[in-house]
């Protein structure tokens, strides 16, 4: 009888450690679970390669020419309307902002679609952010497919971004600008001649060292003269600088007023879409180039182009 | 002695318990953040002091899950000066904009959720904050956002990165 009692014993014993165990278990690994892994997986990997390859030459072409090979590469198979249909609404988020990040960097008509399709299938199945509404938006824009972006913010009128009301092309030949007039609904593109702007400045409102460069050029006559004759102010297509930032620089700095490249691929001859970068022509050819504008300014390293490029006596 | 057992058991049961339940607060976002001088990390090795004196659950930083977390830690970059850039995704992604502003305050950069793009407004606080910021002649303060630190006093495009002033 004892014996029996000793055995019962035992058995409740394990079976209250063996039940304390497997419920810890079990409530460890629920709370510990994740969704399957594999875009979650090759979307992070997806992200550090692309801050390794800004690391590694965070030059705008070389840049654009990895990401893009890399997004086809570890994406092309989730972009399509069948197989976006069968990913969790956490993958699906995951896939426009890979798709994102490419366009970012290529503006391709590739990834633009891709984040059509991704938007899509986000309103189909409900669960769109704005967030991302405002990001597809800023891409059309960027893309200069201006109809699109307004058709697109008829449908979703909450969207905060640029309103552009009208756009003009006066435009005969590459490279080309977009002129921001009035307040910034009205846009209007425009042919530039290298040879009167000899000297582009890519350069933008937001950017606190292209502010701190046209101080110092508006306080210097010699500079502010030679400037207000030959520059063009370029502002990057961006997703983050908008028309009216422009239009409200522009009020308070006409001489220094700055105009939208209309598509990067149009300017060759910039290499780095950075900000501030002074690229100085002669004979329609990049002949000095000045990077940067620290504290110290770099007045002496622009005196020098402005007599590398001709535009002041030897 | 069968006690004893049972009492060995449960223990090692409760223990496993105790120390699930401890590694699962990591990922919980703290109802309250405790407040923090604001710059206190400044470089790269101000970042390592604060981090091995401060639990990773423990907020600001600990509001991120971890994989969140690591992401910003490892995209931020310092010069003499200070923070020169840092990625805001994860920020935009899983913070409100006053959550935000703790994390960005640890660096002296509270003032940049003014410029990151669609932060989460959930509370009064939330709205507080921004409005704290705005920049209202529209040219931000000068921190550039979708462009990071490229070289002295030059920003790259770089996406859901800010170059700050201090580049």
């Amino acid at each position: 009888m004892s014996y029996g009692s000793g055995n019962v014993s035992r058995y409740v014993v394990a079976y209250l450690f063996a039940a304390v165990v497997t419920c810890t278990l079990m409530a460890c690994s629920h709370r510990q679970a994740v969704r399957p892994a594999s875009i979650e997986a090759t979307f992070n990997r997806f992200y550090e390669f692309e801050g390794r390859a800004y690391r590694g030459d965070p030059t705008t072409l070389a840049l654009a020419s990895r990401i893009r090979n890399r997004y086809r590469t570890d994406f092309s198979r989730y972009q399509t309307s069948d197989a976006l249909r069968t990913v969790g609404n956490d993958d699906l988020v995951l896939l426009f902002r890979a798709a994102d990040i490419a366009f970012f960097y290529t503006v391709s008509p590739f990834t633009l679609r891709d984040l059509q399709l991704d938007s899509a299938e986000l309103h189909r199945r409900g669960v769109a952010r704005e967030a991302l509404d405002e990001r597809l938006y800023a891409a059309l824009i960027e893309s200069r497919h201006f109809a699109e972006a307004q058709a697109f913010a008829r449908l979703h009128p909450s969207l905060q971004g640029d309103s552009v009301a009208r756009v003009s092309d006066r435009s005969r030949a590459a490279p080309t600008a977009l002129l921001v007039r009035g307040r910034g609904a009205t846009l209007e593109r425009r042919s530039v001649d290298i040879n009167k702007n000899r000297i582009v400045v890519v350069s933008s409102p937001l950017c606190h060292f292209s502010q701190h460069a046209v101080r110092s050029i508006e306080a210097d006559q010699f500079l502010r003269e030679r400037f207000r004759d030959h520059a063009l102010w370029l502002v990057p297509p961006d997703e983050s600088t908008t028309f009216s930032t422009v239009a409200k620089w522009n009020q308070v700095h006409p001489n220094e007023a700055m105009q939208f490249a209309y598509r990067r691929e149009e300017w060759p001859m910039i290499d780095r879409w950075e900000t501030p970068v002074f690229y100085f022509f002669r004979n329609g050819r990049v002949v000095a180039k000045v990077i940067g504008w620290p504290a110290a300014g770099r007045k002496a390293e622009i005196r020098r182009a402005l007599r590398i490029s001709r535009l002041v006596d030897l | 002695m069968k006690l004893g057992v049972l009492s060995a058991m449960l223990g090692i049961g409760g223990f496993l318990f105790t120390a699930c339940s401890s590694a699962n607060q990591a990922g919980a976002i703290a109802p309250a953040q405790a407040a923090q001088p604001s710059g206190i990390i400044r470089s790269q090795s101000d970042l390592q002091r604060y981090l091995s004196a401060t639990p990773d659950s423990a907020p600001p930083l600990g509001l991120l899950s971890s994989g969140a977390r690591q992401r910003f830690l490892s995209n931020l970059t310092f010069n003499a000066a200070g923070v020169t850039g840092f990625r805001y995704d994860d920020l935009q992604n899983e913070l409100t904009a006053s959550q935000a502003y703790s994390v960005l305050a640890l660096f002296g950069f509270q003032q940049d959720i003014a410029i990151i793009p669609h932060l989460r407004v959930v509370t009064s606080e939330d709205k507080r904050r921004i409005s704290e910021f705005n920049p209202v002649d529209g040219d931000g303060n000068g921190d550039y956002p979708n462009y990071a630190c490229a070289s002295r006093a030059t920003c790259a495009p770089h996406t859901s990165t800010i170059c700050t002033h201090n580049c």
